[in-house]
């Protein structure tokens, strides 16, 4: 295991929907032990770039390394160090949790005692213990969205990608999962979330990255983004930073 | 509600459906139902081939003009038989479980007006057995007799009103069943009505046409017997007022065609009408109630205590997803017991010998499986399909394991059938040999052409179970499981034609190419799992 290299380490990503570049020339890293922000306006090009990431839509420029796996050299290696819980879950309507959680970790090939251990207590974290031996088509879309975390968590993985989390989350959830993240950077691995959530990301993230129109905007602790501004708060240099020159106030 | 606005916007969802718009210019590029239309259009080419060479070999051989139009009133009516049977689980599907449906139920609108809209979106999704089989019956038949520029003027009102009595009827009396049968799961109640009706009417076809074909005599001059006999009934159906309506009669015959067709559309869709007023919004609500299993196990989650190989977690997976959703699995029962029946379609027209006939049966079952079962594997699992690209799996493991998984499916069934009917056959060792020796080729290359054929034309945002493919994929898919069964019954009865060692080539080297083949269409499934099955 590549202990110092980076969870994850973004060069000059570029990512083009027909002639529309929503993702410009990215780049970004998350060091052991960090959770990223990753904000944006809508359409800014966040879920793009962790999809990319994700191995789920190919780059057409530069290059994605987790821990110290080349994406698109070694994809497998590279896809088994993390772990994505999309904007949207990717579930089977027709599976309880449990079993749809026994099959994610016969994907990542988990050893049976140490899958069970932690899929008890990912679902005993997020209250659906009882809910284990409903279908998911059954499930709110809270529920859903804690099963989908639990399956991206399941495997351990040294990168954790989040596009928009909280969804649907009630506040014993949200907390469960913010205790989670901060648990998984104590242990020095890596966390990139993408959230509208401001607050959160101030609150959360060790760092914050800025993008708008797919390009990278500001970067740095929230401390830092708010250096020399006084009076403001991480939503005004979002909104400082994200407004275009036409249509700003 | 603003009729024009909202006629404009679902101009404009339809014309984004077929075209992708370029967001940094205003360029439309075609889209994949875009290709479907070309499919469709390519089958209603053949279709009017095919009506075009009889409606000449009739006019040839002498038949009536009155004769024709029963014809072509029987083409008709077929067109309206496939309207029910295959589109109106469509309308109804698209009324109760389409993505907007939630936005038009919170609008100011009315039940009649929500009715209203999803029968207009529903006309683009239902106009297949219109185009496929109506309008080139319509097209033919003016080539032997040349129609009236009036009766080309109707034409398009007249295939409107076709359009509408069955699916506004059909549409009436599924939402009244809805509304007293516990609709929760609307969706599975749909497809087994579906389910049914097909059945009920492949039964009938069982019996009815082996009985047709047997009649002595020349097939076009039983056809022509056929639809001389059928006339009286004929004229009194839609297909027979809107014939009379195109192929011309008596002023008298015209106005009473016009009346009728135009009577029995309006009050099909003000049956639909009334029945959208009193039951849709009862059907929409219990639509969107999600239902909890009975008796749900609140316990932890079970993990194997054994390390469990891909194969095996997709088999277990397969079989679940397949064995709850009891509307797929009473399809692809429904549809193994209908395959394994086809040969008996041709045993009064060629009486065969009890191994030739079983091994014809376990055939045809073999090659529908890949259609009912593999075919559907991947839009079965909708969004989960997106696994295939997260987890640290080769693609060509999924595809090897999905093989395995579908085709463990598809064999149990194969199995069952192939016991029952070896048993009832009384099938010595040597048929047997033989009879697996093809069966389970076909079997294996069926599975890896259906799963090919689900990976490229599934749609994992399907309502209808039985329309888990694109339109373009449904003919693909039809076309190639009526290849591989004439292919393979073909080289059975030449097989058993051809003495000696010729024979037994035929027998077992069909075998040898249909392994080749089953590994190139598993590579392509692999491939196509690598470049996103569901991007």
């Amino acid at each position: 295991m590549e202990s110092t290299a980076p969870p994850l380490r973004i060069e000059s990503l570029t990512h083009r929907y027909g002639d529309l570049i929503a993702v410009d020339g990215l780049s970004l890293e998350v060091l052991p032990g960090e959770i990223v922000g990753f904000l944006g306006p809508n359409g800014a090009g966040k879920t793009t770039t962790l999809r990319v990431c994700a191995g789920l839509l190919a780059p057409h420029a530069g290059r994605v390394s987790i821990a110290g796996v080349v994406l698109g050299d070694a994809p497998l290696a590279a896809r088994a160090r993390f772990g994505l819980v999309p904007d949207e879950p990717f579930l089977y309507e027709r599976l309880t949790p449990g079993e749809f959680l026994e099959f994610v970790a016969a994907l990542y090939d988990v050893p049976p005692a140490l899958a069970a251990h932690r899929a008890g207590e990912l679902l005993e974290r997020f209250e659906l213990s009882g809910a284990a031996g409903e279908l998911l088509e059954t499930c709110s879309r809270g529920m859903r969205q804690k099963v989908s975390i639990a399956a991206a968590l399941l495997h351990d993985p040294p990168l954790a990608l989040l596009d928009e989390p909280l969804t649907g989350l009630d506040p014993h959830a949200v907390r469960a999962l913010k205790d989670l993240l901060r648990e998984r950077a104590a242990r020095g691995l890596g966390v990139l979330v993408s959230t509208h959530l401001l607050e959160v990301a101030e609150r959360l993230c060790d760092r914050v990255v800025i993008i708008h129109r797919g390009k990278k905007r500001a970067e740095g602790t929230p401390a830092e983004l708010l250096a020399g501004r006084a009076d403001a708060t991480l939503e005004d240099v979002f909104l400082a930073l994200t407004s275009d020159p036409e249509t700003a106030p | 509600m603003n009729p024009r606005g909202v006629l404009l916007g679902r101009a404009r969802a339809l014309r984004n459906s077929l075209f992708e718009r370029g967001r940094a210019r205003a360029v439309l590029r075609p889209r994949g139902p875009l290709y479907s239309l070309a499919l469709v259009a390519v089958a209603a080419w053949i279709a009017h081939s095919g009506f075009a060479a009889l409606f000449a070999a009739l006019a040839r051989s002498g038949a009536t003009p009155a004769e024709l139009r029963a014809m072509l009133a029987l083409a008709l009516d077929l067109a309206l038989a496939g309207l029910l049977l295959f589109d109106l689980e469509s309308v109804v599907s698209t009324l109760i479980l389409d993505r907007d449906l939630d936005l038009l139920r919170v609008a100011p609108l009315s039940s009649r007006a929500i009715l209203g809209i999803k029968l207009l979106d529903a006309v683009p999704r239902t106009a297949a057995p219109l185009v496929v089989v109506a309008l080139p019956a319509l097209l033919a038949f003016a080539k032997t007799r040349p129609a009236p520029g009036a009766a080309w003027l109707a034409a398009p009102l007249v295939l409107a009103l076709l359009w509408a009595i069955p699916l506004g009827a059909g549409t009436a009396l599924t939402l009244a069943l809805l509304a007293r049968v516990p609709a929760r799961r609307v969706r599975e109640s749909l497809g087994l009505v579906s389910t049914l009706a097909f059945t009920g009417l492949w039964l009938l076809n069982l019996f009815v046409l082996p009985r047709i074909a047997s009649e002595a005599g020349e097939p076009l001059e039983r056809v022509r017997a056929l639809v001389l006999a059928a006339a009286p009934a004929l004229a009194l159906t839609p297909g027979g007022w809107a014939a009379t309506l195109f192929g011309g009669g008596a002023p008298g015959d015209l106005a009473r065609s016009a009346l009728a067709l135009t009577g029995a559309a309006a009050a099909s869709v003000a049956l639909a009408a009334f029945a959208g007023g009193r039951h849709l919004a009862i059907v929409l609500a219990a639509a969107r109630t999600p239902v909890a299993r009975a008796g749900a196990r609140r316990r932890r989650p079970r993990i194997a205590a054994r390390r469990v190989p891909l194969v095996l977690a997709v088999m277990r997976r397969d079989r679940l997803l397949f064995v709850r959703d009891w509307t797929v699995l009473g399809d692809v029962l429904t549809g193994a017991l209908l395959w394994t029946l086809v040969p008996l379609l041709s045993l009064p027209l060629q009486p065969l010998h009890s191994p030739a006939l079983v091994r014809a049966m376990l055939l045809t079952l073999s090659v529908g499986m890949g259609y009912e079962i593999a075919a559907r594997a991947f839009p079965l699992e909708r969004r989960g399909a997106e696994w295939m690209r997260l987890a640290p799996i080769p693609a060509r493991s999924w595809a090897v394991a999905r093989l395995v998984s579908a085709g463990s499916l598809a064999l149990a069934l194969v199995a069952i059938a192939g016991a029952s009917l070896g048993w009832a056959a009384r099938l010595g060792p040597g048929d047997w040999l033989a009879t697996l020796g093809l069966v389970l080729p076909a079997l294996a290359l069926s599975i890896a052409v259906g799963l090919w054929t689900g990976a490229v034309f599934g749609d994992p945002n399907w309502t209808s179970p039985r329309a888990v493919l694109t339109i373009g994929g449904r003919l693909v898919a039809a076309a190639l499981v009526v290849a591989q069964v004439a292919g393979w019954l073909t080289l059975t009865a030449v097989g058993e034609s051809s003495p000696g060692p010729a024979g037994w080539l035929f027998t077992w080297l069909p075998g040898a190419v249909a392994a080749g083949l089953c590994a190139l269409a598993t590579r392509a499934v692999a491939r196509r799992i690598a470049a996103g099955y569901s991007h």
